[in-house]
């Protein structure tokens, strides 16, 4: 007997019936649910917790406005909060003492950042990113894997939009003209302009090479968003003192004397289908700065032995 | 641009942060997967381990590069591959890792017309290695090039070669010992 004519013999087989695949979609989009569940602590963080906050929160909208609770180790420092005038003076007294920073990076390879960050009744994460301005960068994250994870060059979220290393670069330093620009930009994202000018703010300022000169603008912009109250002093929770300010559930904690953008906090702690340990999340940026190189990424092309693993540790 | 308009490397590359990117994947492929499975566990497995294939893949999505190939499938084959290897132990009680060939004997079988012919392929095959036999039935019953199902098993294309080389010959052989050679 040939070969050949053996395995082809062998090989017919009937197609899957409709109503197979149907029923492996259902089961594999349950596993996508819990995975996206689990996902609130992956890679970009950022934008997942605005997604959260479009799809997910939105079902728990009411309970969130009502059950929004601190995390527990964000010390208030027993200031109850006071005026928004007095949010509008801290943000602007951030914005003169960022613009007074040295600095200014466009020219620069990466951006390197360490940051830890909680969610929900999850333990913390440790995260060092280095975002490449023109290559690809690397992310350590031991929330979503143990290795060096590769990542795309850089994009930085601003609304609706994803800006460019130089994109970030040649957006305007006037503050009018920045929030015209970025107000232009959101698209419909989030759950009102201004509560998206304001997670904006923050997207910009976090793991970004924003200039000095653009850092004050971001926070002369905050400065004029209708409501947003000032919290008081604080401790983060790396133990730095600092000023929390808030609008919504979205709290920043930043240093008025240098204008950094220490911790910022949002969410709900109570429990939700897709999130049963709430979708609280803070995240505490210990240091960012320019760099001339990354880590270089070794990725094991996978075997049969390490899909098995990862196929057993799914199980 | 949609998810379901980009190349399989795209989604792959996504599917680290958007697990949701593995329903495109999945509409794409698991018809070809099932077949995959069909051959080698029958279609009643097949339909039960299908989900199994795609949800391990979900679970493997942060370790995975998108091949060279430019298609998810030699990845999706090397997990359908465990999770055949799996099944099969499971089944049959097997508690030795190493002695399960990742292929049900009996659902091949059926597939073959003539009584004659069958136990043939089992016996040709069971003289080769593990890895001898995923080759070369990646490229007979799947229709892979060497170099995508060397993808599949984690092997160089020249590696991938010289074993599927083996793997015909040595089968081969061991088929003319069963039956003459037809003149």
């Amino acid at each position: 007997m040939n070969l050949d004519t053996l395995l082809r013999d062998s090989a017919a087989v009937p197609d899957a019936a409709p109503r197979v695949l149907i029923s492996g979609r259902t089961t594999l989009d349950a596993a996508i649910t819990a995975a996206a569940a689990q996902r609130v602590a992956a890679i970009r963080v950022i934008r997942q917790r605005r997604r959260r906050r479009l799809s997910v929160t939105a079902l728990v909208a009411a309970a969130a406005a009502f059950a929004f609770v601190i995390a527990p180790t964000l010390s208030l420092g027993g200031k109850a909060p006071v005026s928004a005038a007095s949010a509008a003076q801290v943000m602007r007294q951030a914005a003169a003492a960022a613009g007074a920073q040295p600095g200014g990076w466009p020219d620069a390879a990466y951006w390197h950042s360490v940051s830890t960050y909680h969610q929900g009744s999850g333990s913390a994460h440790q995260r060092e990113a280095w975002i490449g301005h023109t290559a690809p960068g690397v992310l350590t994250d031991d929330g979503v894997d143990t290795g060096f994870i590769p990542l795309d060059e850089a994009v930085f979220p601003a609304g609706g939009r994803g800006l460019s290393w130089d994109e970030l670069y040649a957006l305007p330093t006037d503050s009018v003209a920045l929030e015209s620009n970025l107000r232009a930009g959101i698209g419909g994202v989030g759950n009102s302009d201004d509560a998206e000018l304001f997670v904006i703010v923050g997207d910009l300022l976090r793991e970004s090479p924003a200039s000095p000169a653009l850092r004050q603008a971001l926070w002369e912009v905050a400065a004029r968003i209708p409501g947003v109250t000032l919290v008081g002093a604080v401790t983060d929770s790396a133990g730095r003192a600092g000023v929390a300010v808030e609008r919504g559930d979205q709290r920043y904690v930043l240093d008025p004397n240098d204008g950094r953008l220490l911790e910022e906090s949002s969410g709900s702690s109570a429990p939700a289908p897709e999130a049963p340990g709430g979708t609280a999340w803070r995240a505490t940026y210990l240091e960012q700065g320019p760099a001339n190189s990354a880590p270089a990424t070794t990725w094991v092309e996978p075997t049969k032995e390490s899909m098995a693993s990862a196929a057993k540790a799914s199980n | 641009m949609r998810a379901t308009d980009l190349p399989d490397t795209e989604l792959l590359a996504l599917a680290r942060t958007q697990p949701d990117v593995l329903g495109v994947i999945y509409e794409r492929h698991a018809p070809v997967v099932y077949r995959y499975l069909a051959r080698r566990v029958g279609p009643a497995a097949a339909e039960d381990l299908l989900a199994e294939v795609f949800v391990a893949a979900l679970g493997a999505r942060l370790r995975v590069q998108p091949h060279d190939s430019g298609s998810a499938l030699p990845w999706l084959y090397g997990i359908a591959g465990n999770v055949v290897r799996s099944y099969l132990r499971h089944s049959r009680g097997h508690s030795l890792v190493d002695d399960v060939p990742a292929v049900d004997w009996d659902a091949v079988d059926a597939r073959l017309d003539a009584a004659a012919l069958r136990g043939q392929l089992q016996a040709a095959l069971a003289a080769l290695t593990d890895g001898e036999r995923e080759m070369l039935l990646l490229v007979a019953w799947e229709g892979l090039t060497p170099s995508a199902a060397a993808e599949a098993l984690g092997l160089t294309p020249v590696n991938a070669r010289s074993r599927l080389h083996r793997a015909r010959s040595r089968a081969q052989s061991v088929l003319d010992q069963l039956t003459p050679a037809e003149l």
